[in-house]
C-alpha cells in the first residue's frame, strides 16, 4: 500500500485525512444505516439551459439522468433538470462542471463520441475519431478527456485540442483529473502478464506535468493474473487531495470485489476505508461525499449524500462519472444473427450437419482424480445415495475429449431430460457438500 | 479344377485378391474410424436448450445469468485446445445457461471437425472483472462471454487472424462456429463494437 513520500508537512496533512476519514467511516459503520431508495427514477420535466444562468455558470453539481443533465445542489436538498446544452443526442455519459467555466459531458453514439462542452454563453462539440470518456475542467478553463490511447485536452482560447500520449509502461489511460492548471492526475493500466487487456486487471495513478511533457508514477498497486487491483472516479478534494475508489478482487472467485475509498495527498495514497457495497464518488466537497451506488432496479444509479457528520441522505437518480447500463450501448448493438453471410472462405466450410431438435445431454461431473480407483470410490459413494445409480459412471477423455482432460478420471452424474441443470447441481451439492467445489455442469 | 499349376495359380490369384482388398479396405476404413472413434453419433442440439433466447442488454443479462461474479457464473465447464497457451489445454468455465451451446454445440463441433488446430492461446471464460476504464463489469463476470484466440486476436485490432495454434490459416471458420455463417450458434461477435473492436471476444447478449 504505500507509496511515495514526498515530505513531512504531505505525509502529516495525510494522515490527518486518513484519520478524519476513519472516524467517520467508523461512525458509518457502526450505527448510520444507507438510505432507503425510491422505488424508481422518476422522468423529470426539463428547462431549458439559457446562457449565462447559474447551471450555465456551473452552480451545483451536473449529473445525469436519462437524456436530462440534472443540477444538484451541494448540500443535494433541491435538484432541477434541464435540456442538454448540446441538444438531443445519443447515450449521454460522464458529466463534469465548474463554477464560472462551464460543464462537460459525453454524447456517445454508435462509432464516434462527441464532447459536449458548454461554457457559460457559448457550445463547442469536439467529434472523437472513437470512444471518449471523463471530460474534467481545470481551473483555467481547459477540459481534458480521455480516448483511452491517449489524452486529449481542448484550449477554450482558441478551441484546440491537444494530444498528450500515455505512459510507455502503460496501455490506456483515463478519468484526468487536473491537479493544478499545468498537473494532470489519471488513472493508468497496466499490462499483467498472462491476462488480456480486454478487461481491467491494474490500475496505477500516474501524474502529467504539461510543461515537461513528462509522466510519474504516484502510486504502486500491485496484481497478477488471478488477483486484480484497479481504481475507478478519481476526485480533487477541497482540501486539495485526491480521492478515489479502490476496488480488489480474485478473477476466479464468486463474490463481490471489494470497495475502498483511498486519499492521495500528494504523493502519499492511504486507504481510509473500506465501502460497504458497490459505489463510485460523485464529487466531493464542503457539504461531504457525494457517492453513486446502484438503485434497486438493474441500471439505475442514486445519489447519495455522505455529510461530514457521517448522515447520508438520497438526493435520486442522476450519475456522474459512472457508466450508464440500463440503456444499451450503442456502440454494441446487435449484428446480423445467424444464417447471413460470414465471408469465410470457400473450402473451409463445415459439410452440412443435421439439426439436431432433441436436447444434448448434460451431467454433473465429479473431479477431477489422478486414479481411476479414485473416482471410482466416488462412483460408488453416488450410486449408493442417488435415487437411479445408473445414471452414475466414471470417464476419462479418451471417451469425452470435451469434458475432461487426458490422465484424469471422473464421476459423473446424468441430469434427468427436461430438467433444470443449475437447480440439479444446487441439488447435488446440498446432498453432497464435500464435492461441492469439484462439480461442474457437462456435456460429456 | 484342372492341373496342378493352375490350382497353384488359383490360389496365389485369391491369395493376392484377398490381400488387395485387406489392404484397401484397412487403409479406407482406418481413418473413418479414428474420426468417428470418440465424437461417434455428435450433431448438433439447435433446440431451444442447446441455443437459448440471447438477452439483450443489462436488464436482460441479469434476468438470464443472475448478477456479476455470482455463484452460478463459472458451474459448467469444457476442456479446451490451447488453452493457456499454445498447445498447452486446460478447462474454461461459464454459466450453465450456455452450457450445451458452448461444451456440446461448439467444442464438440471443433472436435468432431477435427479443427483443434484451429484454436489457439488462449481461450477465457469467467472472470469476474471490470471492463477496462468503465465502472460497467464484463460479460464474463456473469459467465456469459468467452475469448479464444486471444493473442492473435487482441482487442482494438479491427480484423480477425484466423491462424491457429498449427501454423494454417483457418480464416474464419473459428468466429463461424461461435456466431453466425454456419451452422450458428448465435454468439454476439466483439470485433463488431463499433469504437472498440474486440476479435477474440464472443457474448451471449447484445446491447451491454
Amino acid at each position: 500500500m504505500s507509496l511515495k513520500l514526498f515530505s513531512n508537512r504531505r505525509n502529516a496533512l495525510a494522515i490527518v485525512v486518513w484519520l478524519g476519514s476513519s472516524v467517520l467511516g467508523a461512525g458509518l459503520a457502526t450505527g448510520l444505516a444507507w438510505p432507503s431508495q425510491e422505488a424508481a427514477c422518476p422522468s423529470e420535466s426539463p428547462g431549458v439551459w439559457a446562457p449565462g444562468s447559474p447551471e450555465a455558470r456551473g452552480l451545483g453539481m451536473a449529473a445525469l439522468e436519462g437524456d436530462n443533465v440534472v443540477i444538484v445542489d451541494p448540500d443535494g436538498k433541491t435538484r432541477k433538470a434541464f435540456v442538454p446544452p448540446g441538444g438531443a443526442g445519443g447515450l449521454l455519459r460522464h458529466i463534469s462542471n465548474a463554477v464560472e467555466l462551464g460543464t462537460a459531458y459525453v454524447d456517445d453514439r454508435r462509432g464516434p463520441d462527441t464532447v459536449v462542452i458548454a461554457t457559460p454563453d457559448h457550445v463547442f462539440k469536439v467529434r472523437e475519431d472513437g470512444e471518449a470518456m471523463h471530460p474534467t475542467w481545470s481551473p483555467s478553463g481547459n477540459v481534458a478527456w480521455s480516448v483511452g490511447g491517449s489524452l486529449r485536452v481542448w484550449s477554450p482560447s482558441d478551441g484546440s485540442v491537444g494530444t498528450i500520449p500515455i505512459p510507455s509502461e502503460g496501455t490506456r489511460a483515463f478519468s484526468p483529473v487536473f491537479m493544478a492548471p499545468d498537473e494532470i492526475t489519471a488513472v493508468v493500466e497496466e499490462p499483467v502478464p498472462g491476462t488480456n487487456a480486454e478487461d481491467d486487471t491494474l490500475d496505477n495513478l500516474w501524474r502529467y506535468e504539461l510543461d515537461t511533457q513528462s509522466w510519474a508514477r504516484l502510486t504502486s498497486f500491485e496484481a497478477d493474473a488471478e488477483r486484480w487491483s484497479v481504481i475507478r472516479t478519481p476526485v480533487l478534494a477541497p482540501d486539495g487531495t485526491l480521492r478515489f475508489v479502490r476496488i480488489q478482487g480474485l478473477a476466479s472467485a464468486t463474490e463481490s470485489p471489494s470497495y475502498e475509498l483511498w486519499s492521495l495527498g500528494e504523493g502519499a495514497a492511504l486507504k481510509i476505508r473500506d465501502l460497504p457495497s458497490e459505489m463510485y464518488l460523485a464529487a466531493v466537497s464542503d457539504a461531504g461525499l457525494m457517492w453513486n451506488t446502484p438503485g434497486d432496479a438493474p441500471g439505475d444509479w442514486r445519489l447519495v449524500l455522505e455529510g461530514q457528520d457521517g448522515t447520508t441522505s438520497d438526493v435520486g437518480c442522476g450519475r456522474v462519472a459512472v457508466d450508464p447500463v440500463a440503456e444499451p450501448d450503442p456502440d454494441m448493438l446487435a449484428e446480423p444473427g445467424p444464417g447471413q453471410p460470414s465471408g469465410a472462405r470457400r473450402g473451409l466450410q463445415e459439410p452440412p450437419v443435421p439439426d439436431a431438435s432433441t436436447q444434448a445431454p448434460l451431467a454433473i461431473l465429479v473431479g477431477d482424480f489422478n486414479t481411476l480407483e479414485a473416482a471410482e470410490v466416488v462412483a460408488r459413494q453416488l450410486s449408493e445415495q442417488l435415487e437411479d445409480p445408473a445414471t452414475v459412471s466414471v470417464i476419462d477423455h479418451r471417451g469425452h475429449p470435451t469434458a475432461i482432460r487426458p490422465g484424469v478420471w471422473a464421476a459423473v452424474v446424468q441430469i434427468p431430460a427436461g430438467a433444470d441443470p443449475e437447480a440439479e447441481l444446487a441439488r447435488f451439492r446440498t446432498l453432497f457438500p464435500e464435492l461441492a467445489q469439484m462439480s461442474w455442469i457437462v456435456t460429456p | 479344377m484342372g492341373s496342378p499349376s493352375d490350382r497353384t495359380r488359383w490360389l496365389g490369384w485369391l491369395l493376392a485378391t484377398a490381400l488387395t482388398v485387406a489392404v484397401v479396405s484397412g487403409l479406407v476404413a482406418y481413418p473413418l474410424a479414428a474420426r468417428a472413434s470418440h465424437m461417434y453419433g455428435w450433431v448438433h442440439d439447435h433446440s431451444s436448450a442447446g441455443i437459448p433466447p440471447r438477452p439483450q442488454g443489462l436488464s436482460g443479462l441479469i434476468a438470464t445469468f443472475g448478477q456479476h461474479c455470482n455463484d452460478r457464473a463459472n458451474d459448467a465447464r469444457s476442456y479446451w485446445p490451447s488453452q493457456s497457451a499454445r498447445n498447452v489445454s486446460g478447462y474454461i468455465y461459464y454459466h450453465p445457461y450456455i452450457g450445451r451451446n458452448v461444451g456440446y454445440n461448439i467444442r464438440s463441433h471443433i472436435e468432431a471437425a477435427h479443427k483443434n488446430g484451429a484454436v489457439d492461446y488462449g481461450v477465457y471464460g469467467y472472470n469476474c472483472r471490470l471492463i477496462s476504464g468503465s465502472t460497467k463489469y464484463s460479460t464474463h463476470a456473469f459467465g456469459a462471454a468467452i475469448d479464444t484466440n486471444s493473442y492473435r486476436n487482441p482487442m482494438g485490432q479491427s480484423y480477425w487472424n484466423g491462424i491457429g495454434a498449427n501454423g494454417i490459416n483457418y480464416y474464419r471458420y473459428i468466429p463461424d462456429v461461435w456466431r453466425g455463417g454456419y451452422p450458428g450458434h448465435n454468439f454476439y461477435w466483439g470485433l463488431n463494437f463499433s469504437t472498440r473492436p474486440d476479435p477474440m471476444h464472443f457474448q451471449y447478449v447484445t446491447g451491454y
